[in-house]
């Protein structure tokens, strides 16, 4: 028995730690695994089932719990989720999802549908095709895109369009260089001389902040990505 | 303005507040008409082993308020003194220990527990609201030295309570604040409990508690453990998990045959393979433990499902789709490539996942002809198939094709969600693997089904028998979104055992072979086969499976179409036609039916439309059982 970090990180085998590990990454960000206080929820004392139960006027404990699922928006804030219980006493299953915030039900259909007339404002720098990916799925990651710059190419009288030598150029690079180490961007990131466009792989929240942007026209999806279907 | 009275009835139930308003009248010495209860609640005080309860009482002529505790004989008792009471009680009892790690203290089962110690540490209070954000800024040193003392003082604390208890010294401590987890044996943390510069321990790193059922609770939904416990668990037989990623836990933990590149650790893939088979928990589950898993990983479903091949794989999984997939009733190009490669060797038997957006009107996946789409039960664990409800968000929306009456998914399995390698795994990914772990129980039983993939496809069309998971009728697969229904390994296997060539009449059994226009005579396939049932209180299930054309021999540009339109029907003892499954667009047909009279009822495949050069493998199986789930 050694009652410290290593102590608390030798007690189980190393394939139970690892996924632990992970776990804890995912889960409990900047938690110190095994040394500090760390608190993890249990369905137990879950308060968000508290509030399912209340809503549905039946006893937690006659709730089982089938399935819980996230309920991401892509323009919309907040954070929602949806429970499918089954209440053991009479056989039914039922679903509702929560505000987590306000603890209070909310009607999924109608967030979806504002989520998607925001999307006509705040979304119309995105391809069509990847809007509605990104409206179906806002919490993938890993998107392959295309953005397209709001560069002005310098162009001399009488002359062709000249990428390589604007001064806006560098200050465009600059300023993009802060949206993308925003996004948690590691560079550098040169911009093509003769084209204006990046192709990088975002986030979904990363793609809809970015066309957000004054620096960006457009952006196109270049690859479809893989759905986990899970 | 004081409230009004009235307001009183969200309070107590009419007489119980009467009777309590006059307690307190007594006790205050006035009369109950000023007397207005704002609050009350009830408190249960376990180690005293009494219940009162709490009013909020205003004295509505005085503007006076204050709190009253009444026992159970509506007696005004001194609640102060009560809970001082219950105080002693509970340190006598606990020390200072959370009541859950008392409860595994005295279990005494585990040698050390994992624990959580507040230290007493006497600490410079900082008081923020003196100054601004500049003098905030400027103490920031100032406060981290505070804070440092308060770790120092608990690291030497806890170095000095292990030296107490004779404890090995930890190599290095890292306290946070006046907190310090450890693992300590039940004698330390009882002694530790009333350590009097202890201020609090209780558990720690507590495993997250999932209510989800487990592997071993949720086998019987599919019989997987009826079909486990003859000694059938997959042994034989090779499935590639063919998605992105790599294994989170060692490979150790599952039976893997090779990965394919070494790749980042991913959550996903590892609850895939962990479906199939593990031992996270220290002994083998899953739903086919035995059989070998190969990670088919490369990014390129192409290079993954070509290597998945040259490793001479008989089962492929996948649990993921493209965007495209879900807006496009169309075949998807991936749909066209496994149509493709299902009729070619090595024939695989390939399911994937319809996908989770049903609430987002999405097509299900694998709309391909010769592979499975699979839809999405909940998982509940009682065993209990005719209560099992597909899930909300199971895609069920079906391709597009010219009379609108294709059916996908084709069959459905326990999904969401199963308790899994010390987290959860839910949605049609999981009922995927489930469905092509059953898919290699029933290769394994009958190696012959390792190249027929059209029979597999059949059996377990009419095997998935017990079917009320999309509450449709249970005789009506059109538009329901399990398909033909919950797949079921115990009647699969009955039926994967039991090849029938010829016309002797069985009551549950498969065939396959192949079929040209020339084995067709008089609009019928020249084969048919005999299902017999000696009950009129039993079931009839039956169905065919063919293979859309993806290749010409004259090299006609051909992606995957269906060629031919073959009809199911099943005639009675008298020769009577009494069931039959007339899809235009489907490659299967699929009848359940309670026959009228015992005896021996005669499956045929018509012709409806077979062009010249129409060549297919076919499948096809039928079972007889009991209504269960009406």
């Amino acid at each position: 028995m050694r009652p410290n970090c290593k102590g608390l990180k030798s007690v189980r085998l190393g394939y139970t730690l690892s996924l632990w590990l992970l776990l804890s990454l995912a889960l409990c960000s900047g938690a110190v695994y095994g040394c500090r206080g760390q608190e993890r929820e249990t369905e137990s004392m879950d308060s968000p089932l508290q509030d399912v139960a209340s809503i549905l006027g039946r006893p937690v404990e006659d709730l089982q719990v089938l399935d819980r699922r996230p309920l991401p928006l892509t323009f919309l804030g907040g954070r929602y989720e949806t429970f499918v219980v089954r209440d053991r006493t009479t056989g039914e299953t039922l679903e509702v999802t929560l505000d987590l915030d306000s603890g209070r039900r909310v009607d999924a259909v109608e967030l979806r549908r504002l989520d998607r007339e925001r999307a006509t404002v705040e979304g119309r720098k995105l391809e069509p095709e990847l809007l509605e990916m990104l409206l179906r799925h806002p919490d993938l990651e890993g998107v392959q895109v295309r953005l397209h710059f709001s560069l002005e190419p310098v162009r001399p009288p009488g002359g062709e369009a000249d990428w390589s030598d604007a001064g806006v150029r560098q200050e465009f690079q600059a300023l993009l260089d802060v949206e993308l180490r925003e996004l948690g961007f590691d560079g550098p990131f040169g911009i093509p001389p003769n084209a204006p466009e990046l192709e990088v792989t975002l986030s979904a929240p990363q793609i809809i902040k970015l066309g957000g942007s004054p620096l960006i026209q457009s952006i196109d999806m270049v690859a479809e990505p893989k759905i986990l279907d899970d | 303005m004081f409230p009004s009275t009235k307001q009183k009835a969200d309070l107590p139930e009419e007489q119980e507040f009467e009777l309590a308003l006059s307690s307190l009248g007594r006790a205050k010495g006035i009369g109950t008409e000023k007397l207005l209860i704002l609050n009350e609640s009830q408190v249960t005080l376990p180690n005293l082993k009494t219940e009162l309860k709490l009013y909020k009482v205003l004295n509505t002529e005085t503007g006076d308020s204050r709190r009253v505790a009444l026992d159970a004989d509506n007696n005004v008792v001194d609640y102060e003194e009560h809970l001082e009471k219950e105080r002693t009680l509970r340190y006598e009892k606990y020390g200072r220990m959370q009541v859950e790690l008392h409860r595994l203290v005295e279990l005494g089962e585990a040698p050390t527990i994992p624990v959580l110690i507040k230290y007493a540490v006497a600490e410079e209070q900082i008081d923020k609201s003196r100054m601004d954000i500049d003098q905030v800024l400027e103490g920031v040193a100032r406060f981290q030295e505070i804070a440092d003392k308060v770790e120092q003082e608990t690291a030497a604390l806890f170095r000095e309570t292990l030296r107490q208890y004779d404890l090995a010294a930890p190599d290095e401590v890292r306290p946070s604040g006046p907190f310090v987890s450890a693992e300590l044996p039940p004698d330390a943390i009882r002694e530790l409990s009333k350590h009097p510069r202890v201020a609090f321990i209780g558990l720690d790193q507590e495993k997250v508690v999932l209510d989800y059922p487990t592997i071993p609770e949720s086998l019987p939904t599919t019989r997987a453990n009826w079909v486990h416990s003859l000694g059938t668990e997959g042994a034989g037989i090779k499935i590639a998990v063919l998605e992105s990623g790599g294994l989170a836990l060692s490979e150790s933990n599952f039976n893997i045959g090779e990965i394919q590149v070494t790749a980042s650790a991913d959550l996903h893939m590892t609850k895939s393979v962990g479906i199939i088979g593990n031992q996270y928990n220290d002994s083998w589950e899953g739903y086919a433990p035995e059989a070998t898993v190969y990670i088919a990983n490369d990014s390129d479903y192409k290079d993954a499902y070509e290597w998945a091949k040259s490793k001479g794989v008989e089962v492929i999984t996948m649990s993921w789709h493209y965007p495209s997939e879900e807006t496009d009733g169309d075949l998807h190009s991936r749909d066209i490539y496994f149509d493709y490669m299902v009729a070619h060797y090595p024939w695989p038997t390939i399911f994937t996942s319809a996908g989770n957006q049903a609430e987002r009107d999405a097509y299900a996946s694998g709309k391909g002809y010769n592979f499975f789409g699979v839809g999405n039960v909940l998982n509940d664990g009682d065993g209990d198939r005719c209560n099992d409800e597909i899930s909300s968000t199971s895609s069920w929306l079906d391709p597009t094709s010219p009379h609108g009456d294709r059916e996908i998914p084709e069959v459905a399995a326990p999904g969401s969600r199963h308790e899994l390698l010390g987290t959860s795994f839910g949605g049609t990914s999981c009922a995927t693997p489930v469905t092509a772990s059953i898919a290699a129980l029933l290769m394994s039983t009958n190696t012959s089904l390792k190249i027929w993939p059209e029979a597999i496809r059949a059996i377990l069309l009419a095997t998935a028998n017990y079917q009320d998971a999309d509450g449709a009728d249970w005789a009506s697969y059109r538009d329901g979104k399990d398909g033909t229904g919950l797949i079921n390994a115990q009647y699969g296997y009955w039926t994967a055992n039991r090849r029938e060539t010829g016309t002797t009449a069985q009551y549950r059994a498969h065939d396959y072979g192949s079929m040209r226009k020339s084995d067709f005579e008089g609009g019928f396939f020249e084969k048919t086969w005999k299902a017999k049932t000696f009950t009129t209180n039993s079931r009839i299930r039956a169905a065919i499976t063919w293979n859309s054309k993806t290749a010409s021999e004259d090299g006609e540009p051909t992606s995957s179409v269906l060629d031919a339109d073959l009809d199911l029907w099943v005639e009675d003892p008298d020769g009577h036609l009494v069931a039959w499954s007339v899809s235009w667009d489907g490659n299967y047909e699929f009848v359940e039916f309670t026959p009228a009279k015992v005896g021996e009822y005669t499956i045929k495949i018509r012709g409806y439309s077979v062009p010249d050069d129409f060549f297919s493998w076919y499948g096809v199986a039928w079972t007889t059982h009991y209504e269960l789930c009406s």
